[in-house]
């Protein structure tokens, strides 16, 4: 259903209707926003990327295969996006990956007393940032997008078995690394004299 | 910690996160205003910071540039000393030479280039000719 309503939007797009082109944006924008925010873990880069992808995706919707869904696309656009924006921010050094982070601390109450609370959950963000990019990406996409493993490979222009190597190997560093800081901390043993 | 406990764990971490994430207005805003004058370039780029380590790239290049520059114009230097002292009379005969060898044709500039390093040779076999 979403796939035929995205090949009508396009269709309207492609006709000159800017109106249906905000209805893809409206679909898209936080699926966008939030990969690229979760790549680059900086808001205004996510802003800029997100401003982006849509202005090369209007432009490049004569091309688009409308028989799928665009998420996909978009995501690949977004991605490649994020990675450029990456690239030169690691050799500037303006990427804040770690420790702040803003959607933990925006967490409600409600949700901090479920299962997860707010430091395991910086844990696990932080976790997830230490990985190099290629295994964040995959991680992001797949744990956050819910995007499958062909979906990824498509994404990310590369095979579906190096899609599932990524994974594995950014699962075990994942684990290894939560469960240093899940470590329970060494208890004192006071011996008597 | 099972494999399923951490993925469960990994996916909630990250939507929980991202719940509070939302692109603003201006975003479409710009986007709008993008599509409809599409000469407007975007800025997608880091904000620019200073960063010595950033321009490390440069001071290199410039340390080597100045490097090859001084050994250039060093050799020149060399060159044209060596030049000037097989150029000098230092006989009569010599003198006779060097005043047959002011009336030759002019020579190029010697000291512009690296493979005219020796000295007339005309002047040369002439004074060995003499001696």
């Amino acid at each position: 259903m979403a796939a035929l309503d995205d090949a009508a939007l396009v269709a309207s797009v492609r006709q000159g209707d800017l109106g249906a082109f905000e209805a893809l944006y409206d679909r898209y924008k936080t699926m966008v926003f939030r990969t690229a925010c979760a790549i680059t873990h900086e808001p205004s880069a996510a802003e800029e990327i997100t401003q982006e992808c849509f202005v090369r995706a209007y432009r490049s919707l004569d091309k688009v295969d409308t028989s799928t869904c665009l998420g996909p696309w978009l995501h690949r656009i977004a991605a490649n996006l994020s990675y450029n924006w990456w690239r030169v921010a690691r050799r500037q050094w303006t990427t804040p990956l770690g420790d702040d982070f803003e959607g933990a601390d925006r967490m409600d109450s409600e949700r901090a007393a479920f299962t997860l609370g707010r430091e395991n959950i910086r844990a696990i963000m932080q976790a997830v940032n230490s990985l190099c990019f290629d295994q964040r990406v995959t991680v992001i996409l797949f744990y956050l997008n819910g995007l499958s493993l062909e979906e990824i490979a498509y994404v990310l222009d590369c095979p579906v078995g190096t899609v599932k190597s990524r994974l594995h190997y950014a699962k075990i560093n994942l684990k290894k690394q939560l469960e240093q800081a899940w470590e329970p901390a060494p208890q004192v043993v006071y011996e008597p004299i | 910690m099972s494999d399923k406990e951490l993925d469960a764990k990994i996916a909630w971490a990250l939507r929980t996160a991202a719940d509070q994430w939302e692109p603003p207005p201006r975003v479409w805003q710009n986007i709008s205003a993008r599509i409809q004058s599409p000469t407007q370039e975007a800025r997608l780029r880091p904000r620019w910071t200073w960063n010595p380590r950033g321009l490390s790239w440069l001071v290199q290049a410039a340390a080597v540039a100045v490097f090859v520059l001084g050994i250039g114009l060093g050799y020149g230097r060399d060159f044209t000393e060596e030049t000037v002292r097989h150029a000098t009379p230092q006989s009569d005969s010599q003198i006779i030479v060097t005043n047959a060898q002011e009336a030759s044709p002019p020579q190029p500039p010697v000291a512009l280039t690296l493979a005219r390093h020796r000295p007339p040779e005309r002047a040369y076999d002439r004074v060995r000719d003499l001696n």
